[in-house]
């Protein structure tokens, strides 16, 4: 009796072994372990570099705007008539990790050129945790002060800057953007836009900070911290903005609000900084585009 | 005594007839898979040369997967666009159908069949029935499957942009073709 109960048991577990045999095909992904990506949507986050690669012949244009202080309300519409710090900038991606930049802000119209490489990239699953890059930049200040019956060499014009953002994807909504930096000019003073009052400090150093939330597919909320340290007067400079990233399917739309005015690296740590409770918040906003033309 | 042989000999006929099963069995890893996207102002494709396919030409079971993040639209920036915004694909890597063939295919005639399944077709946890007519060609090797239908992808919740004109096109043209080789038990 035992043995028939067994074998019926047997059928029964073959019988569903035949009819199992292939009805479907096992689920199998070709790359179990994947490069994470868009981090952040852009190269650049508000005023940050960010670790977002670009593909090797992708060109990235930007266009980035920070207009004057709203404290004046309706008078000069927030802000807005008092024109614009204006930064246009290409980048290149002559690698899938590397690429070269020239960028041009109107603020002592400053030249600059640079490139960024992406050493360390975030894996889906087993690998890195983070992406790191390093950017560096050198500007030059090209105003012409002649006005003011002075007048700089070219090797008092010059700036450089450093920065090392490392980035991490923590799931689809949230991402988190270190960004040690490090700034030198070659000569400041209070005719220059970086000064505050009898600063001449010419190092600078800071981490910026940067988070994006999302919202949805296309919306996300965005964040930028820069505190900035000056090596002679010991004081510490804020940046901070809060702004809307809106993605389009081709353009990236960046809005913001920030306390400071500049736009390139070396001025990002360097330029003053509105306080926050005196309403020295200014309107800005980025359009961000890519095309591939290898 | 008798028993023990009976439940042998039922064993052994049982596992003889799961080979027979799975002659009738046909699969593949590597088959090409294309979508076609055409905008006014852009038509490009996406291929992929990783579509997996079975058909039991016995049961008429039909199933065929393709992981998306394979999919090569020739252009990274829009291939990390498909995988992250609209396929969100680390959340639904695969586009599958499994259904069933409407009427048999014939191993014995050579020269070209034309199929039709009945199935579900899945992409985005969305599931939606379909028919898709094929054109089946037995081999030597194997069977050649070869067939063409269209997906909306309104019906996929892939959700267009709308503020700015983006050259993706609301219907989309998918190709396979693929050979299937008789499966061997290893």
């Amino acid at each position: 009796m035992k043995k028939s109960k067994l074998f019926v048991v047997c059928v029964f577990f073959l019988t569903l072994l035949i009819q199992d045999v292939m009805a479907q095909l096992q689920r199998e992904r070709v790359v179990e372990n994947r490069p994470v990506e868009l981090t952040f949507p852009t190269p650049k986050h508000i005023n940050l570099h960010t670790t977002e690669p670009l593909s090797a012949g992708e060109l990235y244009y930007s266009i980035m705007h920070a207009f004057g202080t709203v404290e004046n309300g309706i008078t000069d519409f927030w802000g807005l008539d008092q024109g614009a710090n204006i930064r246009f900038s290409l980048e290149y991606g002559i690698t899938d990790r590397f690429s070269v930049f020239a960028g041009r802000s109107s603020m002592d119209k400053v030249y600059d050129l640079g490139f960024r490489y992406l050493y360390l990239q975030q894996m889906t699953g087993s690998g890195s945790p983070v992406s790191a890059g390093v950017v560096l930049t050198a500007g030059l200040m090209t105003e012409d002060y002649s006005p003011f019956n002075v007048s700089y060499s070219f090797s008092e014009r010059n700036q450089l800057s450093v920065s090392f953002p490392v980035s991490r994807k923590f799931n689809d909504q949230f991402s988190l953007l270190l960004v040690p930096m490090v700034a030198v000019f070659s000569y400041t003073n209070e005719l220059l836009r970086i000064k505050e009052p009898l600063q001449t400090d010419e190092v600078f150093a800071g981490v910026g900070f940067g988070s994006r939330y999302k919202l949805d597919s296309r919306t996300s909320v965005t964040l930028q911290y820069v505190p900035s340290y000056r090596f002679e007067n010991e004081a510490f400079n804020h940046n901070l903005a809060l702004g809307m990233d809106f993605e389009t399917g081709g353009h990236v739309f960046q809005i913001f609000v920030s306390t400071s005015r500049a736009l390139n690296d070396a001025y990002l740590l360097a330029a003053p900084n509105g306080r926050i409770d005196d309403y020295a918040f200014r309107f800005g906003f980025n359009i961000n585009r890519s095309f591939v033309i290898r | 005594m008798r028993i023990h042989l009976l439940m042998l000999w039922v064993l052994f006929s049982l596992l003889s007839l799961t080979e027979d099963a799975r002659s009738q069995v046909f699969v593949h890893t590597e088959g090409y898979v294309e979508f076609i996207s055409t905008a006014p102002m852009l038509e490009f494709k996406g291929v992929s040369n990783h579509l997996a396919g079975m058909i039991d030409v016995e049961t008429g079971e039909v199933d065929f997967y393709i992981d998306l993040a394979t999919l090569d639209t020739d252009n990274r920036r829009r291939d990390r666009d498909m995988r992250q915004v609209y396929l969100e694909t680390d959340r639904y890597p695969f586009a599958e159908f499994s259904g069933n063939l409407k009427s048999a295919i014939d191993l014995n005639e050579s020269g070209e069949q034309q199929v039709q399944v009945v199935g579900i077709f899945t992409m985005r946890g969305i599931e939606k029935e379909m028919t898709i007519p094929g054109l089946v060609e037995v081999k030597e090797s194997g069977i050649r499957v070869q067939a063409q239908w269209e997906i909306r992808l309104e019906d996929f919740n892939i959700d267009r942009p709308r503020i700015v004109f983006y050259e993706l096109s609301e219907v989309q043209t998918i190709n396979i073709d693929i050979i299937l080789f008789p499966y061997e038990e290893e």
